[in-house]
């Protein structure tokens, strides 16, 4: 017999909730949703593009489409998952298209932003330059957005040894850059 | 440093530099409901079309110029030809009384010119076009009419002018101002006492189509004229644009002028020949013609290799229905539409939705017995070709009946020679199979088998085109191959060194490094320097990119090796394909492949798994987002994505049953195994006893997801080993050298 499995990963009713209402009109509850996985989206975004400018461009139109989206998003408990799709699909487009117009750039990442002090500068550049493509999103989800190895495992298709090997690895790299 | 302040230093780090975009993001999300509420009224105004009445809008634009140019219709604007109206009222106010009139202002004819922000070429810009291509002032004309058709590929503005002898009739791209089409039809009256005689009328239909002042700048180059006195069909080419001219020789006028240009659109030449050529080559890349789907349904009693090419009139009431996934294959109606009809399905890169472009014809076989003079052109020697450029095609050929389905496959196919032709079963060649894939990546890595210590295959498919990706650890490096299911191209390869000699702190200089790296076994003969990136306070390496010449396989990479400054060794290795990976082709369904990529194991293969997992969820492939197929212990474990739904298969590898969640994991035990069980099993593995390591260690992990093991190093026969055992099962969940 066919084994259906659903994800089932843990409850986030608060972003659950901010969608929810989102959906329903509530100003407010956009920005909310923003301050609570801004960071998050920003973070994988920038694993992905390796570019802070086109992050940022794929953070807005995430949020945008997020926005747009609500209504018709159903609670699968795993909010935080469905707006990394949607920002995982937005830098893919992007990487397309600077790819297509020749502006990839093949240089190591810099983070140009007078905003973030130099310490936090040099972790960002840190897990940019020093960290494989795979290693970094593993970083990046469990270290910002928060998801546990085993929900990374699931949604980078690794198995959970692989995932938590190459997190150790990861930090181990790391902290010997910095 | 311990791991959780980094963590929470990472974490911080993001936070603070992610960018606090909230206000701009609510007020861009109410301007969007506003602009979304604004295309619900009226278009008065150019608007972006909807996506999904794009692809629609695409298609109608596509069946419109091919039946224009094949004579179905005798023109797309509704204004002429013999169902026009008598008296066409042209609109000389605002449509939109917010909008006033802009430069060029006109208060007696034509609508106002309104600015468009969002492309390049305004309407002005377009209309000044216009009137330049046509040699015309604005005050020659006595009319014009503007709009526009804003496409996500091709957005254009169509613009009419009228003038005392002529109509003309424009597409004009929105975003470069090329003229895309224009098409000229004379709008005065043909006087009998007019009649000129010339004792070689075809002749002089070529040369006065020659002097047509739209075409004789141009180079104009004679393909072939068509006598049905007293008018004269002229084909030429011209530039870029292929061109039709009808000629009235015994008035010694051109009635009607065509140009199509052929960047932009399937080119009919001479009625016979298809031929698409790539839209718009200007901008870079080409379409992505990798997944394009071209079917033709013959008529009823033609056999492959028989068919002959005839144009006729279409059959009116021809729609075309789409059927249930995955194919959204366009079916006509039976009996209605008796013909061939060449259907194009292909996405654009970095757009998900798929366009579809056709060419329709009736090809009457047989004449008529209900009207004896209508086209027969059984046996003129006339039949289709078709060529695309620089594509994979693939074709099915389905007979009207019992629909069956032929698939061709290759760069260039045609139907309908004189002499049949086999169609060359490529599938088989180009469809990669997971064997396969392994062995290119071991060969690429140069590696042989005994070398390779772990292997993990898996078959990954999202929107681009499905890989498998190969792992192979050595005991000093790892390998991550994506090879590409179409053609077995390697999309991407990356080794990882995991143990570094001990003999560090060397401080290489740049052209050691360079040396070293062209040293490397993974370094191409064909590579050409690119850069060299030297170590600097942040990184401790030296980064070399070269980028390599086309392969065998017309494949380019950009390559970047990683030299370590102090270890004087290459640490990393990073293949990318030098081209974007292009979309997923829907021609790769798994409905539509035969034979099946199988692998030479005796296993049915992960493409099959798929299939048989998406089957058992009944979505199409289309449908699906994500999906990876990865082979364990004689079970493929299919995981995909349709919607916002994740589903997981367990398949059987050699006879593809599906398996419950019970018959492939095991029960979860209840207790832990023990120190001394999980050393045994490390020690079992390598055939030895714990007597001969030194430094043996064990260590029970808890993470804080629940994932529990074993991790025990040791000494022995020169390295440094690891082992990673399951805390509640005998389990060897990872080993190898460590880092």
């Amino acid at each position: 017999m066919a084994l259906l499995q659903r994800n089932t990963l843990p409850p986030s009713g608060t972003l659950d909730g901010y969608i929810d209402r989102m959906a329903k009109g509530d100003t407010q509850a956009l920005e909310q949703l923003y301050r609570a996985a801004a960071p998050g989206v920003y973070a994988y975004a920038l694993s992905i593009l390796k570019n802070s400018h086109d992050a940022q461009d794929v953070l807005q139109d995430t949020f945008l489409t997020v926005h747009s989206s609500a209504a018709s998003y159903r609670s699968q408990e795993k909010p935080m998952a469905w707006i990394l799709t949607i920002a995982k699909n937005l830098c893919y487009k992007r990487l397309k298209e600077l790819q297509r117009s020749g502006t990839a750039s093949l240089d190591g990442f810099a983070l140009v932003d007078n905003r973030v002090s130099t310490d936090d500068k040099l972790v960002i550049e840190a897990c940019m330059n020093v960290l494989s493509d795979e290693e970094r999103q593993i970083v990046v989800l469990h270290a910002v957005s928060g998801f546990k190895h085993r929900e990374i495992a699931r949604m980078l298709s690794l198995p959970l040894s692989t995932v938590i090997s190459k997190y150790h690895r990861a930090l181990k790299k790391m902290k010997a850059s910095l | 440093m311990n791991n959780r302040k980094l963590q929470k230093k990472i974490r911080q780090a993001f936070t603070n530099a992610t960018p606090d975009l909230a206000e701009s993001i609510a007020v861009e999300s109410l301007f969007s409901d506003k602009k979304d509420a604004k295309t619900e009224l009226p278009p008065s105004k150019p608007v972006r079309t909807p996506i999904q009445f794009r692809a629609t809008a695409a298609l109608v634009a596509s069946i419109l110029v091919v039946a224009l140019l094949i004579g179905l219709i005798p023109s797309i604007n509704p204004f002429i030809g013999p169902n026009a109206p008598d008296n066409v009222t042209l609109s000389t106010e605002p449509t939109d009384p917010d909008v006033q009139p802009t430069s060029p202002t006109d208060e007696t004819t034509g609508p106002p010119l309104k600015p468009t922000p969002e492309y390049a070429i305004t309407e002005e810009n377009a209309f000044n076009i216009a009137l330049e291509y046509a040699g015309l002032a604005k005050d020659d004309l006595n009319d014009y009419l503007i709009s526009g058709n804003f496409q996500l590929v091709f957005p254009y503005y169509e613009i009419v002018l009228y003038t005392d002898a002529y109509k003309y009739y424009y597409w004009i791209d929105a975003n470069y101002g090329t003229v895309a089409q224009l098409e000229r039809s004379y709008a005065g009256e043909l006087i009998p006492d007019d009649v000129i005689y010339s004792p070689t009328p075809d002749v002089t239909a070529v040369e006065l189509a020659k002097e047509d002042q739209m075409i004789k700048y141009r180079d104009p180059a004679f393909k072939s004229v068509t006598a049905t006195p007293p008018y004269y069909t002229v084909r030429m080419s011209a530039r870029e644009y292929h061109c039709k001219i009808e000629v009235s020789v015994a008035h010694g006028v051109v009635t009607n002028l065509h140009m199509i240009n052929e960047n932009f659109f399937i080119v009919i030449d001479d009625g016979v020949n298809f031929q698409l050529t790539p839209i718009m080559p200007h901008r870079e890349p080409m379409i992505d013609f990798t997944s394009e789907q071209i079917k033709i349904w013959l008529t009823e009693g033609m056999t492959y290799g028989e068919v002959k090419l005839l144009i006729g009139e279409q059959t009116s009431n021809v729609s075309p229905t789409p059927i249930d996934e995955p194919w959204y294959v366009w079916y006509f109606n039976e009996g209605i539409y008796n013909g061939m009809r060449l259907e194009i399905r292909f996405k654009y890169p970095g757009y998900d939705h798929i366009d579809d472009w056709y060419a329709a014809m009736n090809v009457p076989t047989q004449p008529s017995p209900d009207d004896p003079d209508a086209p027969n052109y059984e046996d003129d020697g006339s039949y289709l070709s078709t060529w695309l450029h620089g594509m994979k095609a693939v074709a099915a050929i389905i007979r009207n009946g019992d629909e069956t389905v032929e698939v061709l496959f290759g760069k260039d196919w045609y139907v309908g020679q004189a002499d049949p032709i086999t169609p060359p079963d490529v599938y088989s060649e180009e469809l990669t199979n997971e064997t396969e894939a392994f062995n290119i990546a071991l060969d690429h890595a140069g590696l042989n088998l005994n070398d390779v210590i772990t292997i993990r295959r898996s078959l990954r498919a999202d929107s681009t085109l499905p890989c498998y990706e190969i792992v192979l650890g050595t005991k000093s490096h790892e390998y991550v191959y994506q090879v590409s299911v179409r053609h077995g191209i390697i999309v991407s390869a990356q080794r990882q060194t995991t143990e570094l000699t001990d003999d560090g702190l060397l401080e290489i200089t740049k052209d050691d490094a360079i040396r070293i790296a062209e040293a490397d076994p993974m370094y191409g003969n064909n590579f050409r320097l690119i850069s060299v990136q030297e170590p600097d306070d942040k990184n401790t390496d030296f980064r070399i990119v070269y980028q390599s010449a086309s392969d065998a396989k017309d494949a380019e990479y950009i390559c970047t090796v990683t030299v370590s400054r102090l270890y004087g060794m290459v640490i990393n290795v990073d293949y990318q394909y030098k081209y974007q990976i292009p979309l997923r082709e829907e021609t790769a369904s798994p409905d539509n492949i035969s034979p099946w990529p199988m692998p030479a194991d005796g296993s049915i293969g992960m493409y099959k798994a798929i299939d048989i997992a998406r089957k058992a969820v009944g979505v199409g492939y289309n449908q699906i987002i994500h999906v990876v197929c990865e082979e364990r212990d004689g079970i493929f474990t299919v995981t995909f994505t349709s919607g916002l739904q994740s589903y997981k298969y367990y398949i059987h590898v050699s006879n593809g049953k599906l398996l419950s969640e019970q018959d492939v994991l095991p029960v979860p035990p209840t207790s832990e195994i023990g120190e001394e069980m999980a050393i045994d099993v490390a020690m079992s593995h390598l055939g030895i006893s714990a007597d001969v390591v030194e430094n043996l260690q064990c260590t029970a992990i808890r993470s804080d997801d629940s994932a529990h093991y074993y991790e025990i190093s040791f000494n022995f026969d020169g390295y440094n080993w690891y082992f990673r055992i399951g805390m509640y099962s005998p389990e060897i969940l990872e080993y190898g050298p460590p880092v």
